[in-house]
């Protein structure tokens, strides 16, 4: 985007008195290499190319998005969204100060850099591991996406004219593994992602972990059901972290709590979980999935101390939110893209170490849960009921691991079981997961060590 | 603004031997309204430009938010890049534009077209003012009125030229309502395609409803039950059973009703056909190849009657498209747009008295995470109330559900004849269903 051009339309957009415009603009191809049914199933492109207007005047806000980046199309779109508003202009846009990132999520090596035919090669790797685990794999499906995505942002309020550019490199790969026996299936994932570009591959051991997805695959057809009711449970590092992410991440989101609809609005200094807890949400974790220099208002990420020993230390704060809430932006706006009103979301979200180890945790555990693998939960932030799903359950028994069970939803209130968290591990690592919220579909990093709540309600079927 | 004959001709000059563009333009007007006052708004006008074509024999597609002369080079690049490791395709499965007739569909309401943007701000306005009066317990509220006009058009290298359009508003709103002890959330949405047809005041009453009636709840026991699934849960439930009527996945042998076509496998009260010809917004007259779309029974009294095909999966069985060809990624495959569960005969009422002792599920969450559609197997969290002597008693706040599809549909007790227009693009009615493993919460005071 021309500078002039993006000067122009802000200062159409800006003649009736917003005290805040942005134009936001993207340009992101997603590209998927996908093996499945034993065969290249698709190798394709999609180019996501557009630009969004917003403008805000005290608490109204209002938005408009177009595939058209000409001069014309982004006046027109300025213009009506200025409509809505009857003031007399407080902003006059005459240059802007130019911000570029660090370049610390910088791929070292372009996706261009292996050929399609040598990602195809490398999923096919994959793809055989699973089929050798067992005969009872019926079928193997192995994709690799790669998103190469250019942002430039301009804004205008009475205090700065800024533009910033940011490019996001992000590089994921999934192995999903299907086992079938008399007529039952049962699945198993492999899916890490990191904000890398082509030396991700190499970096990642996807045999291994395809070859792990099917043999839970197969694993859990002669598991027998979860058991339901109350009991302790012992939740995986990793994508463990899915737990914060729903029962309290979302509930932290300046969107909720500008809207005193969550829990823990106006508990800012109070203990809200137990003295082990505590929780971050980081934008600057390098090359983390949900990483960037820049959040999708230009405002620079953040490694934001959310609760700290048990006390709630901060919320993500988006500048519309800020409003409300009379508190500054933490660097966490963010939307899958030019389509979507942007809004708090989390980056890179996880429960800090603690100094048990897992081994620890296990064996001071009568009886109960061991979850190790995750699908994804929800939230309702109003009341705080939150679910997921384990896929990969332990019964642990006198101390030890005992049966695998079939995959379980736990559900609770996050105020609730942030208190029952009475052990936490010393085994923190970050997961790649997409969180789909009010803005969309955006790629969000979620982790903690293994930790044990001493109640959680589950949803078996034994 | 995309030049469509330079397109074509970009494609052929660069031996694209068939080729077809997908184009579909998109406006949108949404107003979100916070305790009255209206905090966001936002208009588009967007569109997606889908290109698919055989290179040697060879499939390959693209697709681009951007539509203009600028992205055809890159388009038919990408294009090409794609089917150089795409599957083989026939040509005849780009369908000739003289070949079918097509039913007509009446998705698209000019009267609604022609509302202005202040009409939608007031009604939202009004119903969050009407909703924050229903009850002092009410505090917030926060209305999103969508309206949306959206065009497809698919046109081929044979002559196709097909158009389809279809708009409608939906309005979605959540109230949070506290009586100092606890706190409980409500939401209701409907889909509209006549304002002037709304009923405001019943939607205000529903909404209103949906959280306060919460107030008082508790768990229950962890055990085996008898539930009544509403019309929006029976639509989630029955929208994963429906993807195993795909040939595709029963060639893959990865279909859950691989080998169940003509037996009773589900309860003789349980009927779902799919229903593209008609007036609901999710109606299409074409599907994704150009093929005429058709309704056709699914479930008969419990029997599934066949599968749905595209072209390619109806030439290999030796049948007819049954115009379910979904383009998914780089591929077409069957899948199916829009689903009826048919009404039963007995009143919501009436299937509560048929359970008597049991629970009525009013909302499932976690669906995403907690239904595997490759196994039928779900674990959800769940809430809504318990059914005693035949009728609704106190809440069940949040309790956990975990069944199965395939047999949860052959434990079929009652249909209601209550059915809804959900946003799961299944239109469906209250189910009861028999022993449902129920986990309750215990929560410490």
């Amino acid at each position: 985007m021309d500078n002039g051009i993006a000067k122009n339309v802000l200062n159409a957009a800006l003649a009736t008195g917003a005290d805040f415009a942005e134009l936001y603009v993207q340009n992101k191809t997603a590209r998927t290499v996908e093996l499945n049914y034993k065969r290249v199933d698709n190798v394709s492109s999609r180019l996501i190319y557009g630009a969004g207007v917003r403008l805000m005047r005290g608490l109204r806000q209002v938005y408009g998005y177009t595939s058209d980046l000409s001069e014309r199309s982004l006046t027109d779109l300025a213009k009506k969204l200025a409509a809505s508003f009857d003031g007399e202009r407080v902003i006059k846009v005459t240059e802007f100060e130019e911000r570029t990132g660090n370049g610390m999520h910088a791929p070292e090596q372009e996706h261009g850099a292996m050929t399609t035919a040598q990602k195809i090669e490398y999923l096919k790797r994959g793809e055989t591991a699973m089929y050798e685990t067992s005969p009872l794999i019926v079928n193997a499906r192995c994709v690799a996406i790669e998103t190469d995505e250019y942002v430039q942002i301009y804004t205008a309020t009475q205090n700065t004219c800024r533009v910033v550019d940011d490019r996001r490199v992000r590089t994921r790969v999934m192995a999903m593994a299907v086992a079938s026996e008399n007529g039952e299936f049962q699945t198993g994932t492999f899916s890490p992602g990191l904000t890398k570009g082509a030396e991700f591959y190499t970096q990642t051991d996807f045999v291994a972990g395809a070859k792990e997805a099917a043999e839970d695959a197969v694993a859990l057809l002669s598991a027998p059901d979860c058991p339901s009711g109350n009991m302790p449970v012992i939740i995986g590092n990793r994508f463990g972290g899915v737990l914060f992410h729903e029962a309290c991440g979302h509930p932290l989101e300046g969107t909720a709590i500008s809207h005193n609809s969550s829990p823990f609005a106006g508990k800012l200094g109070q203990k809200v979980a137990s003295d082990v807890v505590t929780a971050i949400d980081d934008g600057t974790v390098e090359h983390g999935w949900g990483s960037a220099c820049f959040d999708d208002e230009g405002e620079p990420c953040t490694r934001n101390v959310l609760i700290e020993n048990g006390v709630l230390k901060s919320y993500m704060v988006d500048t519309f939110d800020g409003r409300r809430m009379n508190a500054q932006p933490t660097g966490a706006c963010r939307r899958e893209s030019y389509k979507y009103l942007p809004t708090t979301r989390m980056t890179n979200t996880y429960i800090a170490a603690g100094e048990s180890t897992p081994e620890e945790i296990i064996k001071a555990t009568e009886y109960g849960l061991y979850c190790v693998a995750f699908n994804g939960g929800s939230v309702n932030h109003t009341t705080d009921k939150f679910n997921f799903t384990s896929s990969k359950t332990y019964i642990v028994k006198n101390g030890k691991l005992d049966t695998l069970v079939k995959a379980a939803c736990l559900v609770g209130y996050g105020y609730d079981v942030l208190t029952k968290i009475d052990m936490v591990g010393n085994d923190a690592e970050l997961a790649a997961g997409m969180c789909g919220a009010a803005s969309g579909s955006v790629a969000a990093a979620v982790g903690q060590p293994t930790l044990r709540v001493r109640e959680m309600t589950v949803g078996g079927k034994s | 603004m995309l030049n469509i004959d330079k397109l074509f001709k970009a494609a052929k000059a660069a031996g694209i031997d068939v080729f077809e563009a997908r184009i579909g333009a998109q406006s949108k007007l949404s107003v979100a309204v916070f305790d009255s006052e209206l905090e966001n708004y936002t208009v588009a006008d967007d569109g997606t430009f889908k290109v698919r074509g055989l290179v040697g024999g060879k499939c390959g597609v693209f697709t681009s938010d951007r539509a203009d002369d600028e992205v055809i080079d890159i388009a038919i690049a990408s294009l090409k890049e794609s089917a150089e490791y795409g599957n083989p395709v026939d040509p005849e499965f780009f369908v000739d534009g003289s070949k079918y007739k097509y039913d007509k569909v009446d998705t698209f309401r000019a009267g609604l077209a022609q509302v202005p943007a202040e009409r939608f701000i007031a009604t939202a306005k009004n119903i969050a003012a009407s909703a924050l009066a229903a009850d002092k317990r009410i505090e917030h509220v926060n209305v999103t009125l969508e309206y949306s006009d959206m065009t497809q058009r698919l046109i081929n290298s044979k002559g196709l030229d097909v158009t389809g359009r279809a708009n409608f508003a939906l309005i979605f709103a959540e109230v949070k309502a506290t009586d100092g002890k606890e706190v409980q959330s409500g939401s209701h949405y409907k889909i509209i395609s006549d304002l002037d047809a709304f009923d405001a005041d019943g939607f205000v009453k529903t909404l209103a409803d949906d959280a306060i009636k919460q107030f008082g709840g508790g768990t229950v026991d962890t055990g085996k039950y008898d539930v009544v699934y509403s019309p929006d849960c029976t639509a989630t439930l029955v929208q994963a059973l429906c993807a195993g009527f795909s040939a595709f996945d029963a060639e893959q042998h990865m279909s859950l009703l691989e080998g169940k076509m003509g037996e009773q496998v589900f309860s003789p009260l349980f009927c779902v056909e799919q229903t593209p010809i008609g007036g609901d917004v999710f109606c299409s007259a074409f599907d994704d190849e150009g093929v005429p779309c058709k309704n056709m029974p699914l479930i008969d009294k419990g029997v599934p009657t066949g599968y749905v095909y595209d072209l390619e999966t109806a030439k290999r069985a030796g049948v007819e498209s049954t115009g379910n060809g979904k383009l998914v990624g780089g591929n077409i495959r069957p899948s199916i747009g829009y689903i009826t569960v048919k009404n039963g005969n007995m009143t919501q009422a009436e299937v509560f008295a048929a359970v008597r002792d049991g629970l009525y599920i009013t909302e499932l969450n976690g669906v995403h995470s907690g239904l595997d559609g490759q196994s039928g197997n779900y674990s959800l969290q769940a809430s809504g109330f318990v059914i005693k002597n035949g009728k609704l008693d106190r809440p069940a706040s949040l309790i956990t559900v975990a069944g199965n599809i395939m047999t949860d549909f052959a434990n079929v007790k009652a249909v209601g004849n209550d059915e809804k227009l959900t946003y799961f693009a299944v239109k469906a009615p209250s189910v009861a269903i028999g022993g449902i493993s129920v986990s309750g919460v215990k929560q410490e005071a």
